[in-house]
């Protein structure tokens, strides 16, 4: 007698278990602390924030735990979170030229005001495996210069802007109303507004690599790293009650602003334009990605011609969610009898009919 | 703020109730214009996208405590994520499951609908990964936005009849396209074309959830839902020559099991409780191990 | 916060909001699904005059701050408007031409034709309109057909302003446009969704 398969009960609640005994590794091994993750993965951390779209160091640092180290089931775990959270206001703007900085730099200028600050960061660097730190062991501690309370670190682009050879920043309109990916569904075309937002939680390697697409020539424009600028900006709330902003604590922000050169069209003179990529912590790579796409997205507000990839919004943004993406990915591991069931059917179907129309022939033939 | 739910630290039903508010007038909307898909803010799940997330905020936002739940996946309860979405509602909402079709007040599924015809006290929550049955015909969203403000559904019909062209038939097994009450052409979600004939004029309330392409649909009870097709290649669903080897059933889709590398194989109904249902009566298929004796 | 302080002067709300809730939006979309069905809505809420219990349940459950709404200036008390923000959130607008929900008294002139009925991408983008009412029956002189409705259903509804049933009728006129109708009693809804059509039948 044939049982139909069961048990599916029974098997979740072992895969579950196996699961975390694999999180879990040898227990010989000491267990790793969400502190240890926070401080010593603070870049996973970072981008789970980034592209979970939550700012909480622990909640992230906890998720990248769970998730064995998986940075896009970090990054879904922190999402599905934020969804079971209220949403209580909205802070005021942040303003990142009243950053604390940590590193700042320019590509486009050798030196500017407030001056080219390196900070933590990989670049020069010999990417070379230290076997040193694998027996760990504290660092050589860093110089550090007197801190100068007077520096001011006005915005690269703002430089450029008074000469007239930039252009605004925004469309100036600080009353329009900001769009939210996260309360109203995706609706094309899409402002500039929600296509940021789609880019900073979109997927850093996909994200990455339309920015390099139009490097190679899908969507014209060479860009330059105007401004990278990295530290902790404050965050401000109105609360209804009190009628007047106070500050409820600060954040870490990588905020990238490109550069391309734009030939000018029937409408505007011959300019640079902007691109500009925003990300929680640091997130260099994502910031300045974004930043390209961003600047490619512009095509159709710039007048140019939609040529490639990373100038498509509906591409672009249908596509660069890894929540999004994996899900559906990931959901072809579901059954799919009753469908296929049907596809069997109608092949073998189709077949027969295929046969018999040969057979037909042949017959003829003979 | 504090939840309230039985699961500790989690709202009734996980949903927080701003969501559930939106989702509701998206609902609303959506059973107002039959067919059309109403877009809306579709929340991360603690599942993943592709799993059946719209489903899920829809059955969240429709819940009772005292409503009896069964949630389905091919036709089957236990299957596992037909198991895991039960289990999650059970502990977030603690409402009653069951596996009993009759039983149930509201209904989740994906890739079926029961044999059993549904009642008028029954509500039917689809999990459906493509909305738009235009998508594999014009995969813009700005375009087939167009096509359905103007009606404008030529497209589908050319495919069709391009299968016929090539075919002798329709090669659309599964989401086969509807319209409905006249108006909006509809995917189904992938249920085999088998069961669109149970969507017209039923009884029970039809809720569609897309959660990752953020879309909310509805079918009325009593409403006309068509499948496409031409007056000289009329719509038809699947037949077998084989019934369920379990319990016999004729009218019933069917599941191909692989029992050995030898070519066995056996044919048993997908709704598993339609088959339970059944075999509890007395009626015996080939493969049932007792002798077939027919309760009829 | 701020607003409580005054709360002590404001009825209270759902005992139970996610429970409560759940089980008027049931009763709330069952009468969508149904047009012409009488539901009894659960509750116990003791809202200001002059809105009634079943009014006050369905629009604390549809209504907050992303919506807007519309009130009549009957319906609009000192009371009924505090009782809204403070339940709700929601922004109160002058322009029906605005609004997601629009809640008048029977007797009142609701402005259907300033309504936003969507477009034809979006016919979503519309407004429900929400008629507080004495008297709903589903048996009387008005005949229900359309989606929802197995052959025809009945509805009896009092009182309604001279030419209401014109007014609807051009709304819906241009499906899919339209508005979408919710009538609730002291203690029930109905509702007509812009597929329904409606003749009167005398006698």
């Amino acid at each position: 007698m044939y049982v139909a398969v069961k048990g599916g009960q029974q098997a979740i609640a072992n895969a579950h278990k196996l699961s975390a005994e694999e999180r879990r590794g040898n227990p010989d091994v000491p267990e790793i602390g969400v502190d240890q993750i926070d401080q010593q993965l603070s870049i996973a951390v970072d981008r789970v924030m980034t592209e979970g779209s939550l700012y909480d160091r622990q909640l992230a640092a906890l998720a990248i735990k769970q998730a064995r180290g998986d940075m896009i089931e970090a990054i879904f775990l922190v999402r599905a979170s934020r969804t079971t959270l209220p949403r209580f206001g909205y802070s005021v703007p942040m303003e990142t030229s009243d950053m604390a900085i940590r590193r700042r730099i320019s590509a486009t200028f050798k030196d500017i005001p407030g001056g080219q600050v390196l900070g933590p960061t990989f670049d020069y660097q010999h990417r070379l495996i230290d076997p040193a730190l694998a027996e760990g062991g504290a660092p050589e501690p860093a110089e550090t210069a007197p801190a100068d309370v007077d520096a001011q670190s006005p915005k690269v682009l703002g430089l450029l802007g008074q000469e007239g050879l930039m252009e605004a920043a925004g469309d100036g309109d600080d009353d329009a109303e900001i769009g939210d990916l996260t309360r109203d569904p995706l609706d094309f075309p899409a402002d500039r507004d929600l296509r940021l937002q789609n880019l900073v939680r979109g997927d850093e390697g996909f994200i990455l690599s339309l920015g390099y697409s139009t490097q190679r020539g899908y969507a014209r424009g060479h860009a330059f790293a105007g401004e990278i600028r990295m530290g902790e900006v404050a965050v401000s709330f109105v609360p209804e009650e009190l009628g007047f902003e106070i500050e409820i604590g600060e954040v870490a922000l990588t905020e990238c602003e490109m550069v391309t050169q734009f030939k000018g069209s029937s409408k505007v003179p011959p300019q640079f334009t902007r691109g500009y990529g925003l990300a929680f912590g640091q997130c260099e790579r994502k910031a300045m990605s974004m930043a390209l796409v961003d600047r490619a997205l512009r095509a159709g507000e710039l007048g140019e011609d939609r040529v490639a990839p990373a100038q498509d919004e509906e591409f672009v943004m249908s596509h660069s969610d890894s929540v999004e993406a994996t899900g559906f990915v990931e959901h072809l591991k579901l059954p799919h009898y009753v469908d296929f069931q049907a596809e069997l059917e109608l092949v073998r179907r189709m077949r027969a009919e295929a046969e018999g129309k040969q057979a037909g022939t042949g017959e003829a033939a003979e | 703020m504090t939840a309230t739910g039985p699961l500790p630290g989690y709202n009734f039903a996980y949903l927080n109730e701003q969501t559930k508010r939106m989702i509701r007038r998206a609902l609303l909307k959506a059973v107002a214009i039959p067919g059309y898909q109403v877009p809306f803010a579709s929340r991360e799940m603690p599942m993943p996208y592709g799993w059946g997330t719209g489903g899920m905020q829809v059955t969240a936002s429709i819940l009772m405590p005292d409503d009896t739940l069964k949630v389905i996946d091919q036709g089957a309860d236990d299957t596992t994520n037909a198991v895991s979405i039960r289990n999650f509602f059970a502990k977030t909402a603690a409402v009653e499951t069951t596996t009993a079709t009759a039983q149930a007040s509201v209904i989740q599924t994906r890739h079926r609908i029961p044999e059993e015809p549904l009642r008028e006290d029954q509500i039917l929550v689809y999990q459906v990964p493509i909305p738009e049955p235009l998508r594999f015909l014009e995969p813009r969203e700005t375009e087939t936005r167009k096509m359905h403000a103007l009606s404008e559904y030529g497209l589908m019909h050319v495919k069709l009849y391009e299968d016929i062209a090539r075919y002798g038939h329709i090669a659309t097994t599964y989401a086969y396209p509807v319209e409905v009450d006249g108006r909006y052409v509809m995917d189904p979600s992938p249920t085999p074309k088998f069961d669109n004939p149970k969507m017209d004029d039923c009884a029970a309330l039809q809720l569609f959830g897309a959660g990752r392409e953020k879309r909310i649909y509805a079918i009325p009870p009593y409403t006309k839902v068509i499948s496409l097709d031409f007056d000289d290649y009329p719509f038809e669903v699947q037949t077998w020559e084989e019934a369920c080897g379990l319990c016999g059933a004729r009218d019933s889709y069917l599941d191909e099991v692989i029992l050995d590398d030898r070519g066995g194989r056996l044919f048993c109904c997908s709704d598993t409780d339609f088959c339970e249902k059944r075999r509890a009566m007395g009626y015996r298929g080939a493969m049932s191990g007792e002798p077939q004796e027919a309760a009829e | 916060m701020s607003i409580a302080t005054h709360s002590a002067d404001i009825a209270a709300g759902f005992a139970d909001p996610p429970v409560d809730s759940a089980q008027v939006f049931r009763a709330v979309i069952d009468a969508m699904s149904r047009p012409g069905k009488v539901v009894p809505v659960p509750g116990d809420l003791d809202p200001p005059a002059p809105m009634t219990p079943a009014l006050a349940a369905v629009v604390l459950t549809l209504a907050d701050f992303d919506t807007q709404l519309w009130l009549s200036p009957e319906f609009a008390t000192d009371e009924v408007l505090a009782f809204l923000r403070f339940h709700t959130g929601a922004s109160l607008v002058d322009d029906p031409a605005d609004a997601a929900f629009a809640i008048s008294l029977g007797r009142e002139k609701a402005p259907i034709a300033d309504l936003p009925r969507g477009t034809p991408a979006y016919p979503d983008r519309s407004a429900t309109l929400i008629v507080q009412v004495e008297t709903l029956d589903d048996d009387g002189p008005l005949r229900l057909t359309g989606p929802g409705i197995r052959q025809e259903s009945r509805l009896d509804v009092a009182p309604l302003p001279e030419g209401f049933w014109q007014a609807r009728a051009d709304a819906v006129g241009d499906f899919p446009l339209g508005i979408d109708v919710i009538f609730a009693s002291r203690t029930h809804v109905a509702a007509l969704p812009r597929t329904t059509k409606v003749s009167e039948r005398r006698g």
